[in-house]
């Protein structure tokens, strides 16, 4: 199931929310959210629920054994622990990749298993290793309750689509709900907002980048460089929007019902710098690999040459980390060579001697220019859509078609674009202090606020019932 | 202040009831069963039946999918949702002209052709009136039509063309399927070929169609010409067509011609018999649907407000020698894909089906076998024509010249063509097909299977 689904907004929500209002303890609370939670979960086939339970079951007992064992044996059970979820990752998601390669090379094996990648079996390891090795780190008690920790990794708010939830961020709100009027109705504008944002902006956007950046070779290879541009510029709003329309409402339905997820967007477009970028774009995720791998490593209090390692070696791995295919490793090198630059080439006086404008712009031509890579995981694909965008496909530079799917979405891009910087933000904080003054304003405020997300709901929702299947971008990941 | 924080509160539980409600409106909605509609008319499809309870798909989850897809696509409401949609979407860009569905064509280079040996035909068409619309909607009812179009749709100026793109194989296919074709029955009988231009190739510019990097439709037609059979006799309408451009020879909305437009197709029939034409004053005519059809293009295009604008309207003329006045009467004989037979009418009030389905007034639309005796007609002539659903349009002119006509969907039928021709004994064989049928890869099976 998917947030952006009729049945998900329309009746497993209202019965979610329902069941969070009318029972009143915690632990009511959080059994009647874990049901709902594995129902989620199951609603792609119960067969991965079981892979689930037995990550939940291996962590669940690492992390207890940890905390029990003496000291020296500490950093075996947290090996032992991760290696395993690791490698369970690695069979279901890299298995068939590495055979693939191999095959490729040396003609063996002859036949290549088919293995079907649960959904968000990523996202969820990641929350299970962060959490064992917080219970290594002592930063964190283990949960003594299979049931508790089952709860925080299926959390059906951010178990398949993130963000990654460290456990020392939610345990103190699940043991322990409260919520307030002002929260409620925070999360009621942020789920809808999110809900919107995917169902008619990243959708929207997706439509006119799937008829340019097509998959087809012969047609890519007939698409004009401004096509591939178009396209891509589509994707690169597509991807934002769509990933961040998902972390909005998994953070709105949090806060709806007593749950505090940090937030894993923060404007990203709007960075001066690849650094910045990254501090922006899936904060859950980049932090993660800065504590759990980057900082392990050695960080950057070691020579320049082991940070260079180091810095490849993450972004290596999260590369990796978004789907088992070279495309995504190249998307990876590539930002973790962008960083490399910044960090030893132009070092931090470039932020200052480089215009605004054209640090900005150069950004955003490099994500840009990355999404392309991100987009196709058929190398050979990528090549002709990386030909095309320089106009090495020797077919013109623009063509009818182009223009005219431009001018037919020049608003709808505007009105994308513009939800991709804090303008909706700073609009709306302009509103709410001249709200402060009194008049006219005063009541426009609040009128707003009254009817946004119900607005949002129903724009939604017509956006939503035409479109039967319409998952999330990072739903695989 | 404490006013201020009062309000504040008061906005923030009036925020919560007004979203609740929606909620809960909405979610009412969807439970309400029995609203929940089982046909689109708008998208002229059935909609997703629930899914059946099996192991297998509980197991490997394609049974909730198939639960998440029945939800969202026979919601309540849903078209009503879906055209409100759209008419936001309209307000997307400048969409006075539009091309939908552009993506992941690409036509083949037409080679060159061998020129046409038809020679073109001298005739003059008739001035006709074009219909204005006037309000006649239909009640709900079975679809029939087919989804053959394939392409993309350009739209500008209130008006839809499916752009068309050549496939050299398909072409090849087609043209050796019509030689094997000829080889067969091309000493028994005369055999003609027709291939029918879309509107885009005789309504649009061709610099617009080269810029959206579609294939020159009359090009093609040249190049199948070119390439059948000599004995095989081409019936080449592009020039008519084009001749007659101005006038209501294409559905706005649809991708099919009007009558009108089949008309001048039969004048160059005519023309190769060596036959006068009959005179569109010499027939009774009809209006159907009027001002409230909107055809294939208006579904493929998104339930486009600007095609939503400018409804077609059917207008038929009925053979000289059916009875058009008695609408009980019956002048043709139809065989449907199941077997069952019906006594039918060539123009057929459509009044008992939806309003998207005004093309099917002509020739009992796309079936398997049909059949019409000209009780005025004693001669024993007769002719077969195998069609695709433009030919639907194009039967009713050639009623009157022969005393049996037979047609067939070449979709539909699982006849061979020389059987038929042996059983019904006919003179002269029509192939009628939309060129993008004909070089197409979408139904060269069907033509290959009649051929054989």
């Amino acid at each position: 199931m998917v947030f952006s689904s009729m049945l998900f907004v329309f009746l497993f929500l209202p019965a979610n929310m329902l069941s969070q209002i009318f029972l009143s303890s915690p632990k009511a609370k959080n059994i009647a959210m874990l049901a709902f939670s594995l129902v989620f979960y199951s609603w792609a086939g119960p067969r991965y629920l079981l892979l689930l339970l037995g990550m939940v079951l291996i962590c669940w007992l690492g992390a207890m054994f940890i905390e029990d064992a003496p000291e020296e044996r500490r950093r075996l059970i947290l090996t032992v622990t991760v290696a395993l979820c690791l490698a369970i990752l690695g069979v279901f998601k890299y298995l068939g990749f590495l055979l693939r390669n191999f095959q490729g090379l040396f003609g063996v094996p002859k036949a290549i298993p088919n293995i079907v990648l649960p959904i968000g079996i990523s996202f969820y390891t990641f929350q299970l290793v962060s959490y064992v090795a917080d219970v290594y780190r002592g930063q964190v008690e283990a949960q003594r309750k299979y049931w508790m920790l089952l709860l925080y990794a299926s959390l059906f708010h951010q178990c398949i689509a993130g963000p990654i939830v460290r456990y020392k961020d939610v345990n103190e709100d699940i043991l322990a709900r409260e919520t307030t009027p002002e929260e409620v109705s925070a999360g009621i504008s942020r789920f809808a907002v999110g809900l919107a944002k995917k169902a008619v902006l990243a959708n929207g956007c997706a439509v006119i980048a799937d008829q340019l950046l097509v998959s087809d070779a012969q047609a890519l290879s007939a698409v004009p460089a401004m096509g591939i541009l178009l396209g891509a510029a589509a994707f690169t709003l597509q991807i934002y929007l769509d990933f961040s329309a998902y972390s909005d409402m998994a953070i709105g339905m949090g806060l709806m019902c007593g749950l505090h997820y940090r937030e894993n967007f923060n404007y990203p477009y709007m960075s001066g710098s690849i650094t910045e970028f990254w501090r922006r774009w899936h904060i859950s995720l980049s932090s993660f690999f800065r504590d759990y791998v980057y900082i392990p490593l050695g960080g950057s209090r070691c020579g320049t040459g082991r940070q260079l390692l180091n810095l490849l070696a993450v972004w290596f791995l999260t590369g990796m980390w978004h789907g088992a295919s070279w495309n995504f490793i190249l998307w990876g090198l590539f930002f973790g060579a962008l960083l490399a630059v910044e960090r030893f080439v132009l070092g931090p006086d470039a932020q200052r001697w480089l215009p605004q404008a054209v640090r900005h712009g150069g950004v955003l031509v490099l994500v840009l220019f990355s999404w392309i890579i991100f987009k196709f995981t058929d190398m050979a694909l990528l090549g002709t859509a990386l030909k095309g965008l320089f106009g090495l496909n020797h077919n013109g530079f623009s063509s009818a078609a182009v223009s005219l799917l431009f001018k037919n979405n020049v608003y709808f891009l505007v009105l994308a674009c513009a939800a991709c910087t804090p303008l909706g933000k700073t609009l709306r904080t302009m509103l709410r202090n001249l709200g402060r003054r009194g008049g006219v304003m005063y009541w426009l405020d609040a009128a707003w606020e009254i009817v946004h997300p119900a607005a949002l709901l129903v724009l939604a929702a017509m956006a939503l019932v035409g479109d039967s299947y319409n998952p999330f971008l990072y739903f695989q990941f | 202040m404490k006013d201020r924080r009062d309000i504040a509160r008061l906005v923030q539980a009036v925020k919560l009831i007004a979203f609740a409600s929606v909620l809960a409106a909405m979610c009412a909605l969807g439970l309400m069963l029995f609203l929940r509609p089982e046909t689109s008319l708008q998208e002229n499809r059935t909609l997703t039946k629930f899914p059946a309870v099996t192991l297998r798909g509980l197991w490997d989850g394609s049974f909730f999918s198939g639960v998440d897809t029945w939800y969202a696509d026979t919601y309540p409401l849903r078209e009503e949702m879906i055209s409100a949609q759209k008419a936001l979407e309209s307000h997307y860009g400048r969409r006075s002209t539009q091309l939908i569905g552009g993506g992941g064509m690409v036509a083949d280079a037409i080679p060159d052709a061998v020129p046409d040996t038809v020679p073109e035909p001298g005739v003059t068409a008739e001035p006709v009136a074009t219909a204005e619309p006037t309000a006649t909607p239909a009640p709900d009812g079975t679809v029939h039509a087919v989804g053959e179009f394939n392409g993309s749709i350009y739209i500008t100026q209130n008006a839809a063309y499916g752009t068309y793109y050549f496939s050299q194989s398909g072409a090849d296919d087609y043209i050796s399927t019509m030689n094997q074709i000829y080889q067969n029955i091309g000493g028994k009988v005369n055999m003609y070929v027709m291939n029918v231009p879309l509107s885009s190739a005789v309504m649009l510019d061709r610099n617009v169609i080269a810029d959206m990097g579609c294939s020159v439709e009359s090009d093609a037609i040249d190049y199948i010409a070119g390439k059948l059979d000599p004995g095989i006799r081409n019936i080449r309408i592009y020039d008519n067509l084009l001749r007659h451009n101005a006038e209501y020879i294409y559905f706005r909305t649809d991708h099919h011609w009007t009558q009108l437009g089949a008309y001048y197709a039969y004048q160059v029939f005519c023309q190769l018999k060596g036959w006068t034409p009959h005179t569109l004053d010499q027939f009774r005519t009809r209006e159907f649907g009027a001002g409230s059809y909107l055809g294939s293009y208006y579904r493929s295009a998104n339930q486009s407000p600007e095609l939503a604008s400018a409804p077609d309207t059917v207008q038929a003329w009925y053979p000289m020698c059916v009875n058009a006045d008695d609408p009980n009467a019956r002048d043709m004989h139809m065989v449907q894909q199941d077997g069952s037979e019906y006594d039918w009418r060539i123009i057929n009030d459509m009044f008992d089906y939806p309003d998207s389905e005004w093309y099917c007034v002509f020739s009992a639309a796309d079936q398997p076998f049909c059949s019409l005796h000209n009780p005025d007609i004693h001669d024993g002539s007769a002719v077969m024509v195998v069609k695709d659903s433009y030919g639907n349009a194009f039967i009713p002119w050639l009623v009157d010249h022969y005393e049996y006509t037979y047609w067939v969907d070449f979709r539909y039928t699982n006849e061979t063509v020389s059987h038929m021709v042996e059983t019904y004994g006919v003179q002269d064989v029509i192939f009628e097909s939309a060129t993008f049928n004909a070089t197409g890869d979408l139904v060269n099976g069907e033509f290959l299977s009649i051929g054989s």
